[in-house]
């Protein structure tokens, strides 16, 4: 049994709560325990930070100074928090003065300090390095039989914040999609921001970025995406209607958290799994 | 101790400090000879690293108040020694040993009195240069740093502007000149050489001198300009010490040929301006040694060679004749250590001549396997540890393709004028330096930022770095913005220029145009640091301009949110980002329809709670409710921001 603790990112309790509703029962059954943080906090969103940058790493500070107390790595499910904490681990571990200044805030404020014991790992990271494609094989009771396109958009492609996948080409999510029966769909914007900080501020050009992602997955092959984001995926499929509509290229795709398709790969929620398939096959969007 | 080095010897001296058996180490202790316990920190430190395990390489040298000889015999013995290290230590000090005692056979004789006419008083060079392409001056300061071999403290001047007189007194003179035309002066140097001819000329009785001159033997007055300076000289009374160096198109052949006697020649003229012809072939050997025991010498470039690695390139083609684009696939075997230039060229001279790609510079940028890099500066072997052994090459994006692997920037040149990247300064006070020139004052640490700030290779790579370009043409692209971004912050320029510089930032096409500045932190520590710089600029945005506009309410909204409960609301942020039309909008493109239909796509439950029947449509389908609870221990969360940023 590996424990972390859990930060579920700005959405899955919110607009994608179906990233919660299968993240539960997918750890259960690989043997992960989840360990709540009850006074985490929002990371920011690499939106606070365009108005205060030490606001938002004494925010990010906290929830892994909540995770060190418990002495656990702190693991989440969405790659823009994921990409946010490996940011905020970076300057504190090259900037001392900073670092002294967000915890001694921290200090006088919630008691605790980060001292850069404890890490941030993704859950994609996770399951292919410390579950192991072999054992998340093992336990496949719905294979896939479906052409995905893995997501992983630009924050957790970075160096420190990608483990050890690679950067410019990452692979891990190919080789989960394979040791859960899929056939993975390789397509060159992989990695491409759906400008997910700015869908509300700047539409036109975010919908084209959304359009041109599904796009290139589609003619590519694939029947279904899956993002190892959660913010991103809210443009990925929520938006893709109107992405479609301005650019008039063709993105109808169902698109499912990462979360998700393990959890239905591992025989959970059979219901939605056999819904979702329907529309693959069926419907097509 | 001094103070400064209280805190280490301390530390040095506590419990549990680590063994430095790796360490290798030489101590130079400075001190007072009229105090008892002379250079007693030098001596300290000695035994200390001693007694910890490093291992000498080189004697402690205890230096009086007047140090500068025992220096300068420690340095001379250290310094050599610790660069050495590598292999065994004590093979370093006897090889050494063994080298100086050969050496001090041969040299005995001369080097003393080398050493004394390098001692003796003034030992200026002047270098005089007139340039039309850079040649001249470039060679120039090769000299200048060569001359320091010699024991001569090298000048180097343009002729524009030099003032002739001021050789009166001068006892040494090199002067390097281009020709240009057909047998013209280059135009820096064409008032000088009016002057040289005039009345007006002065004497020059106690200059020794030598001329080198570049030309082009294609040319019917070859060398002309050179040729001229040499007769010129002669005729104030200059005194040639090596014959002129006549150097054609290839110039470093001939001018290496004559640098080393031309300057040998100049030093072994003594301080009272006497020349001591004996010693010049001294002093090419004292310099001729030296070279062959340092590893290069300044001119040499060392080769670093790696083993050749089997390779897959897939290389992006576009012909524009027949609008056609397409994948190229070659397979071969390269050497590590070959730039991906070099691998275009190889693959364009063996396969196919018709690829096209840019050579060295800034613009050579294109992009393998997802990477934004310089084809000039990029290893092969470097490109196989990053992505694997396929690199799949492709023009940079953001640019309009012209052929294969070749964009044009004309769209990032006319952004770049709109944004009028020329200097307009301020009015700012200055202080004179010591020559009498004046110079603007900035405080260090704001020059570092500043340089930081601008330290950017290409920024037409920098450019390419953005996903949101493509798809946005009015946005001018993170190299410009991060170029308005330095006049900001540079006090250098008006008051009017550094306004017309946020206003290009906080306009449309400016820095909110970057839909995901996290991009850039794929491309490494500078992706990073750019990212950083883009937060800076739009926090700096927001305290000029307030929380206003689309950006701002976003900003201040999601603050706002999350200080409330600890957890963003995104009702709010739609209601209040959006306003009523946006949301509206939302309800007819379909994508609030979409929202509430969630559950028709992946089976999730229609309504998450009671709330959705009381008050639809949020908490209907993946529409999020419009109240978060609050997270444990909320207090803590407004007391942070109430802290850091009030404005929240």
């Amino acid at each position: 049994m590996v424990k972390f603790a859990y930060y579920p990112g700005n959405v899955a309790r919110a607009a994608s709560i179906e990233v919660e509703d299968c993240i539960q029962p997918l750890c259960s059954t690989l043997g992960i325990e989840l360990i709540e943080i009850p006074k985490a906090t929002s990371d920011g969103g690499n939106i606070i930070s365009q108005a205060s940058t030490i606001l938002q790493h004494t925010l990010v500070a906290r929830n892994m100074a909540l995770a060190e107390e418990k002495g656990l790595d702190l693991m989440t499910t969405c790659a823009t928090s994921h990409g946010i904490h490996c940011g905020t681990i970076d300057v504190m571990n090259n900037d001392i003065s900073l670092k002294s200044k967000i915890n001694s805030t921290l200090s006088q404020v919630s008691g605790v300090e980060f001292t850069g014991e404890s890490k941030s790992k993704h859950l994609l990271h996770v399951l292919v390095e410390e579950i192991g494609l072999d054992k998340i094989k093992s336990l496949v009771k719905n294979p896939l039989e479906l052409k995905v396109a893995g997501y992983y958009g630009p924050n957790m492609q970075k160096e420190g914040a990608s483990s050890e996948d690679q950067v410019f080409n990452p692979q891990y999510l190919e080789q989960l999609i394979t040791a859960l029966g899929g056939i993975p769909i390789d397509y060159d914007l992989k990695c491409q921001s759906v400008g997910a900080p700015s869908l509300l501020t700047n539409q036109s050009s975010t919908l084209r970025m959304t359009a041109a992602v599904l796009n290139d997955a589609k003619e590519n092959g694939a029947q279904l995406m899956v993002s190892a984001c959660t913010l991103s995926h809210s443009n990925l499929d929520t938006y893709q209607v109107k992405a479609g509509r301005i650019t008039g290229k063709d993105t109808s795709m169902p698109v499912i958290h990462l979360a998700e398709l393990v959890a239905f790969a591992l025989g959970h929620h059979r219901d939605r799994f056999a819904q979702l398939k329907t529309r693959v096959i069926v419907i097509g969007s | 101790m001094p103070d400064s080095a209280e805190a280490l010897w301390d530390s040095i001296n506590a419990d549990g400090v680590p063994k430095m058996e790796k360490t290798h180490f030489s101590v130079c202790a400075l001190g007072d000879t009229s105090y008892e316990f002379f250079c007693q920190s030098g001596k300290d430190w000695d035994l200390k690293l001693e007694e910890l395990g490093a291992k000498r390489v080189f004697a402690r040298q205890d230096c009086d108040v007047d140090f500068d000889d025992s220096y300068a015999a420690w340095a001379a013995g250290a310094l050599p020694a610790i660069s050495s290290v590598g292999g065994s230590v004590a093979e370093v000090i006897e090889e050494s040993t063994e080298e100086e005692s050969i050496e001090s056979g041969s040299e005995e004789s001369s080097s003393g009195e080398l050493d004394e006419i390098m001692a003796d008083g003034d030992r200026k060079l002047i270098v005089l240069f007139g340039s039309q392409s850079g040649n001249s001056e470039d060679l120039a300061f090769r000299v200048k740093s060569k001359a320091s071999e010699f024991g001569l403290n090298a000048e180097v001047f343009d002729m524009e502007g030099f003032d002739l007189n001021s050789l009166t007194d001068t006892s040494r003179l090199l002067i390097i000149c281009s020709t240009w035309g057909e047998g013209d002066m280059p135009d820096s140097a064409e008032a000088l050489w009016q002057l040289a001819n005039s009345d007006k000329r002065p004497k020059l009785s106690k200059t020794y001198f030598s001329v080198c001159a570049l030309g082009d033997t294609s040319y019917e007055f070859f060398c002309q300009s050179g040729k001229d300076w040499d007769g010129a000289i002669e005729e104030m009374g200059g005194k040639r010490i090596q014959e002129r160096a006549d150097c054609d198109v290839d110039f470093d052949p001939t001018f290496q040929k004559w640098v080393i006697p031309a300057l040998a020649a100049l030093a072994s003229v003594d301080g009272k301006g006497e020349y001591h012809e004996e010693l010049v072939q001294s002093f090419i050997e004292l310099v001729e040694n030296k070279g062959k025991k340092s590893s290069t010498g300044d001119l040499d470039t060392p080769v670093i060679l790696r083993e050749p690695i089997e390779l897959i390139f897939k290389i992006f083609r576009y012909n524009p004749l027949v609008v056609e684009k397409g994948w190229d696939t070659y397979e071969c075997k390269m050497p590590g250590h070959f730039s991906v230039l070099d691998a275009l060229n190889s693959i364009k001279s063996t396969f196919d001549p018709t690829l096209s790609f840019r050579g060295c510079g800034p613009l050579s940028g294109i992009i393998v396997n997802g990477a934004v890099v310089r084809a000039d500066r990029t290893r092969l072997l470097d490109m196989v540890e990053l992505c694997g052994h396929e690199l799949k090459i492709e023009p940079l994006t953001g640019y309009e393709v012209v052929k294969d692997l070749v964009i044009s920037t004309k769209n990032y040149d006319a952004h770049r004028i709109k944004s009028t990247p020329w200097m307009i300064p301020a009015t700012r006070s200055g202080v004179n330096t010591v020559s009498g020139t004046t110079i603007g004052t900035m405080d260090a640490s704001k020059a570092t930022e500043l340089h930081e700030l601008g330290d950017i290779d290409s920024p037409q790579l920098l450019h390419s770095f953005s996903d949101t370009l493509p798809y946005d043409s009015e946005y001018i692209g993170p190299a410009l913005v991060m170029h308005a971004w330095k006049r900001v912050n540079d006090e250098r320029f008006s008051e009017k220029a550094r306004k017309s510089s946020i206003n290009l930032l906080q306009n449309d096409g400016g820095a909110w145009n970057e839909s995901d500045c996290s991009s850039f932190g794929r491309h490494g520590d500078f992706g990073k640091k750019i990212s950083n710089s883009f937060n800076e600029c739009r926090a700096e945005l927001i305290r000029k301009k307030g929380f206003s506009g689309k950006h701002g309410r976003l900003v201040k909204w999601y603050g706002l949110s999350v200080k409330w409960s600890g957890k963003v609301n995104e009702t709010t942020l739609y209601r209040q980002v959006l306003g009523p039309l946006g949301l509206v909008s939302n309800l007819f493109s379909g994508v609030s329809m979409r929202m509430m239909l969630g559950f028709t796509r992946t089976g999730a439950k229609p309504f998450r709670s009671i709330f959705p029947l009381i008050a639809p449509p949020a908490g209907i389908g993946k529409i999020p409710p419009m109240i978060n609870s609050k997270v444990d221990s909320h207090h803590e969360v407004a007391n942070l921001f109430n802290k850091l940023d009030k404005r929240f």
